[in-house]
């Protein structure tokens, strides 16, 4: 395996383990649900600022309309679970103090 | 940290003693490539330590500050994982795993996250992933914080062991008595610089290093 994979297998494993990544990915998926759910409730209910919002898929019914709202709402969730779950790869390396850990090893920065 | 010259032959364990904020730990830093001089050299086998080959540290073995330990990870899993760092071949990982913990007398606490270890055990954990490959170059920041006698006997005979083999050893400490034991060479370092040398056989030793500290400190005022 090069560095590239070792670095990764390394992060992966360590991710896997971690109870930040399980609540991540929970909140992740209940949230989204929870969003779809309200989001189509209040299409439905006639409210204009979600009917507007939700412009042209309002207009779908059944699967298409949600598969829509799930895409809008897990890009934006998306973003931010990803720019969460860097921030704690790389700070709890410093919070927690295996940064010294990880200079001088055989795995390239470059 | 100024007029710093220090050699670390193989086959050696050379100690560094001083008390704290001496700069013993910024000297290991700077040896490892964690932090970079303003001026002067560090080298490692004679190729400056900005110019070392990336797999060229995979014989080198460290411990600074704090434990390779990973609290979700149990004591077993954060091994192979220096072990992979160290580009150990994925055929020998799990034997060398075995190897130290038995070594460092981790089996009770294989399948224990790190997070649950005692700090004791976490530096036993963080030492034995310094040394488990064997390394030719073993820097050790303090290795003996937090053991138990027990524990300090296994790091001392691990790291005999390993100059034994030839490799170069630096640890600092400033637990004299446990230098004298573990070390060949001794230098004193104070404000940042290495102010004179100790031999390991000399009698009373705290009183020789107080009085090179306290010659240092008169030397400066």
């Amino acid at each position: 395996m090069n560095s590239l994979g070792i670095a990764i297998a390394t992060e992966t494993r360590k991710a896997a383990a971690s109870l930040v990544f399980r609540m991540i990915s929970l909140l992740l998926v209940i949230g989204t649900a929870a969003l779809t759910v309200s989001m189509v409730l209040a299409l439905r209910s006639g409210n204009e600022q979600i009917i507007a919002r939700l412009a042209p898929f309002g207009r779908h019914e059944g699967w298409p309309l949600l598969t829509n709202v799930v895409t809008q709402i897990a890009a934006a969730g998306g973003l931010i679970a990803f720019a969460v779950a860097l921030s704690w790869i790389v700070g709890r390396e410093f919070a927690d103090g295996t940064i010294a850990a990880l200079f001088a090893q055989p795995i390239s920065r470059g | 940290m100024k007029n710093v010259s220090i050699v670390v032959e193989q086959g050696e364990v050379h100690a560094l003693v001083g008390l704290n904020g001496a700069g013993k730990t910024t000297l290991m830093r700077l040896m490892l490539g964690m932090l970079r001089p303003d001026s002067g050299s560090v080298t490692i086998d004679g190729v400056g330590v900005g110019a070392v080959v990336s797999s060229a540290w995979a014989s080198v073995g460290h411990l600074v500050e704090t434990p390779f330990a990973y609290a979700e990870l149990d004591t077993t899993s954060n091994l192979k994982m220096a072990a992979q760092l160290r580009l150990t071949a994925p055929s020998a990982v799990g034997n060398m795993v075995g190897a130290a913990v038995e070594e460092f007398g981790l089996a009770s606490f294989a399948n224990v996250r790190a997070g649950r270890l005692s700090l004791g055990n976490k530096q036993r954990l963080g030492v034995a992933a310094a040394l488990q490959h064997n390394p030719g170059l073993v820097v050790l920041d303090e290795p003996t914080n937090a053991l138990d006698p027990a524990g300090v006997i296994l790091v001392r005979e691990a790291i005999r062991r390993r100059r034994n083999d030839g490799a170069a050893v630096l640890v600092s400490s400033h637990h004299l008595d446990e230098v004298t034991r573990v070390a060949d060479r001794i230098s004193v370092m104070n404000r940042g610089s290495i102010i004179g040398t100790l031999e390991p056989s000399t009698p009373d030793i705290e009183r020789a290093f107080f009085a090179a500290v306290l010659a240092d400190d008169e030397t400066r005022a």
